[in-house]
């Protein structure tokens, strides 16, 4: 029977790195009004609500298995998290490895989904061989879990085995794995490696059955040496997704750690400014998609070319 | 194309692709003007038409001026005070507003904060965002957690910024930005504008559908393009069709823009406003504005033409951009004599290299004019005048032959859309009936 989990904390606790999570039957706002000012002397922040068959004792324990320690003996806070997101995290992975799996599926708007045929459309006219796409997706698009969704596609069309993720500022990547997991379809059949130094035991496991995402930092040090392994991967089953792609990417640094990876494809996103991403690129072409705030409004009052001819 | 067009077709219905973007924030822009109310412009004191730079360069000495626009923009003032009344955002919630501000550093940045606090009075939470205050990892959590005490305790929030936040920071209940700033680039602006279409849930718990963003010229007799100006150009400039002109329409289109031209904050007239932006001045002065200097230095022998001299080759290194991560350098460590003298070189470079840019929009008409305006096309124009055996006379007036030009454009050094409309614009304007 389903219900309503949640998790919450308070400024202090948060510091400490500590969550609590619980169920309700109600909504879970209003179970926290009423816990608030209770027991708490500071104020309860609402961070999750998600609803599904587990209850609050089968997280307990999953938790407790992928060892997290309770806080205080008896109560249902929790501690080591990092944030918020990875509280979220937690909660998201043990609900996916449930054999009911209810967080929500991720239906496309339709400019993400135009978007994605046109990258498809180009992708699937090349032979063999280095291939650059440069994306310039305006903010709001909703890129991260569209990058996702493309990754999937990427390995289950297209042969593409393991996906490097290369950030100049980790922030770029700070939605990633949050959505990663919130949405149903994804975590189960993808890997995601936030420490490259787990990756080598990943590729042994999981190699050609699940596709591997792995985050990489573009300033590692020493990462000749820390991504050996990347180098004995055939160039043809990798590819890499650089978000905020005109932040830093364009630097020699950036673009010689990039080629190491040696990815056939290599796929440039950015919000803004898409000319400075594309003038260091050699393989590029018109590889380039764009799709602007605009495109978005003229979607929304139904007068965008693309939706000529729509009944 | 016509391919994904017919896997459209299967797919969806008009209805269905209206509904999947149903909650897209609905951007309203507020392109305002201290010379808004014409009659008035000549009793504006000196003091107010400067630009934000030097307002924002020492806040102390610009207090005045600074509280009476801060009270303008945000209403807060009882009684008439001088020349704000016409700035009228009244129809811009600003409950959770997001300052933009071009302060020069983290010093005029606080006493801009601290000027804020004490125009805005208790009921406004005004927060500082920069890096001596969070970093960009927290920013957005913090930011929600000022919001939230906010709620709970009938208060209204500023965040003041100056580049922090502007990218990777979403929050829904951001109402309002104001930039206030002079020009940036179109990345910048496009990031900042952006803080307010973040969709959701409102201060006031209702489903958002717009974001104000409201700029503020300060110089009611400067042409200069707004940021506004600059962000719809380059929106249009990414619209996929031809002409920029149908782009400039189709964005205007999309999205409202007020203005307080005659007084009080009214709808642009988009024909006019249209026309504005095309009209050639405008467009050359945002071509020379966003020539782009770092397209043409990948290549070190157009470098060596354009400035009519061999560039050395460590000094060309440079200039292509030796990754400044590599050099080891800590607070304290002075740069060299000779660093100093290379980076002086360097920039040296660039802005001659800028101004053959400048040169080439600048003489984009004239361009035409050699060609007898025959065509709208800046490349098919050149071509047609290097066929015709007139090539000098395009050496004559920008420095640079016909071929050179059209490398320049091809390798996005010059916006090719933008120089193919100030032509255009030209030659319609050229034609004469009688």
């Amino acid at each position: 029977m389903k219900q309503t989990l949640y998790i919450y904390t308070t400024e202090s606790n948060r510091r400490l790195g500590r969550y609590k999570f619980g169920q309700t039957k109600r909504d879970a706002k209003q179970r926290m009004k009423e816990q608030d000012g209770t027991s708490n002397s500071e104020a309860l922040e609402l961070v999750f609500s998600i609803e599904s068959d587990l209850s609050d004792h089968q997280v307990h324990n999953l938790l407790e298995h992928k060892g997290k320690k309770k806080s205080r003996s008896g109560r249902e806070w929790y501690e080591t998290f990092r944030d918020d997101e990875d509280a979220i995290f937690y909660l998201n992975l043990i609900i996916s490895e449930d054999n009911n799996d209810t967080r929500p599926t991720y239906v496309p708007r339709f400019y993400q989904d135009v978007v994605k045929m046109m990258f498809e459309d180009k992708l699937s006219k090349f032979e063999l061989g280095k291939k650059e796409f440069a994306l310039e997706l305006a903010p709001r698009f909703g890129k991260t879990i569209f990058t996702i969704d493309l990754i999937d596609t990427l390995f289950n069309k297209y042969g593409y085995k393991i996906c490097f993720l290369p950030a100049y500022v980790l922030t770029a990547l700070s939605s990633f794995k949050k959505e990663f997991y919130r949405f149903n379809g994804y975590s189960d059949k993808m890997v995601y490696v936030d420490d490259i130094n787990n990756l080598e035991g990943v590729i042994q496991e999981h190699y050609g059955k699940k596709m591997i995402i792995v985050e990489v930092s573009l300033h590692t040090p020493d990462y000749q040496e820390r991504l050996s392994i990347v180098k004995t991967i055939p160039q043809v089953e990798k590819c890499s997704f650089i978000d905020e792609s005109d932040f830093g990417t364009h630097r020699t640094n950036s673009q010689e750690f990039i080629k190491y990876l040696n990815c056939e494809l290599d796929v440039y996103m950015t919000g803004t400014a898409i000319e400075k991403v594309v003038s260091v690129l050699d393989y590029v072409g018109d590889n380039i998609i764009r799709w602007s705030y605009t495109d978005m409004l003229m979607v929304q009052q139904g007068v965008h070319p693309f939706q000529q001819e729509l009944v | 194309m016509e391919h994904i067009k017919q896997l459209i077709r299967q797919k969806y219905t008009l209805s269905q692709t209206k509904e999947s973007v149903k909650d897209i924030v609905r951007p309203r822009f507020m392109r305002l003007s201290l010379g808004g109310v014409v009659d008035t412009f000549n009793s504006i004191p000196e003091e107010y038409r400067t630009d934000w730079s030097k307002l924002l360069k020492d806040v102390k000495t610009s207090k005045n001026v600074l509280s009476n626009l801060i009270k303008g923009l945000f209403g807060v003032h009882g009684v008439r005070l001088t020349y704000i009344m016409e700035l009228m955002t009244k129809d811009a919630e600003k409950d959770v507003t997001m300052v933009f501000a071009s302060t020069p550093d983290k010093k005029q940045q606080s006493l801009l904060v601290d000027l804020f606090r004490e125009v805005l009075g208790p009921q406004y939470i005004v927060e500082l965002i920069n890096s001596d205050e969070t970093s960009n990892r927290k920013v957005e959590e913090q930011a929600e957690k000022t919001i939230a005490y906010a709620k709970e305790t009938g208060k209204k929030v500023v965040f003041v910024s100056k580049d922090m936040a502007s990218r990777s920071f979403s929050i829904s209940e951001i109402d309002t930005v104001i930039l206030m700033f002079d020009r940036g680039s179109y990345s910048t602006i496009t990031q900042k504008v952006s803080r307010v279409l973040t969709p959701g849930m409102t201060y006031k718990g209702l489903p958002k559908t717009h974001g104000n963003i409201i700029s503020l010229s300060l110089d009611p007799n400067r042409e200069d393009v707004s940021p506004i100006d600059e962000y719809i150009i380059y929106e249009s400039e990414k619209v996929q069709v031809n002409d920029l002109n149908d782009g400039i329409q189709r964005v205007l289109k999309s999205m409202d823009i007020f203005t307080n031209d005659n007084g009080d904050i009214e709808h642009i007239e988009v024909d006019v406003y249209a026309d504005r932006l095309i009209n050639s001045s405008t467009l050359i002065k945002l071509g020379c504005e966003t020539s782009k200097v770092d397209k043409i230095i990948v290549d070190s022998n157009l470098v060596d033409i354009l400035l009519g001299i061999e560039v050395p080759d460590d000094v060309k290194e440079r200039l292509m951009g030796v990754d400044s991560s590599k050099v080891k350098r800590t607070k304290d460590e002075p740069q060299t004599k000779e660093e100093k003298e290379m980076g002086k070189k360097v920039e040296d470079i660039r802005m001659k290299i800028k101004k053959v840019l400048n040169n080439i929009v600048e003489n984009a008409v004239e361009i035409s004019e050699i060609n007898n305006c025959e065509s709208d096309d800046i490349i098919e124009t050149l071509t047609m005048i290097n066929n015709k055996g007139f090539c000098n006379e395009v050496i004559h007036e920008v420095g640079v032959n016909c071929e050179m030009v059209k490398q320049i454009i091809m390798m996005g050094g010059l916006s090719y859309k933008l120089l193919n409309t100030i032509i255009s614009s030209y030659n319609k304007e050229k034609v004469v009936l009688f």
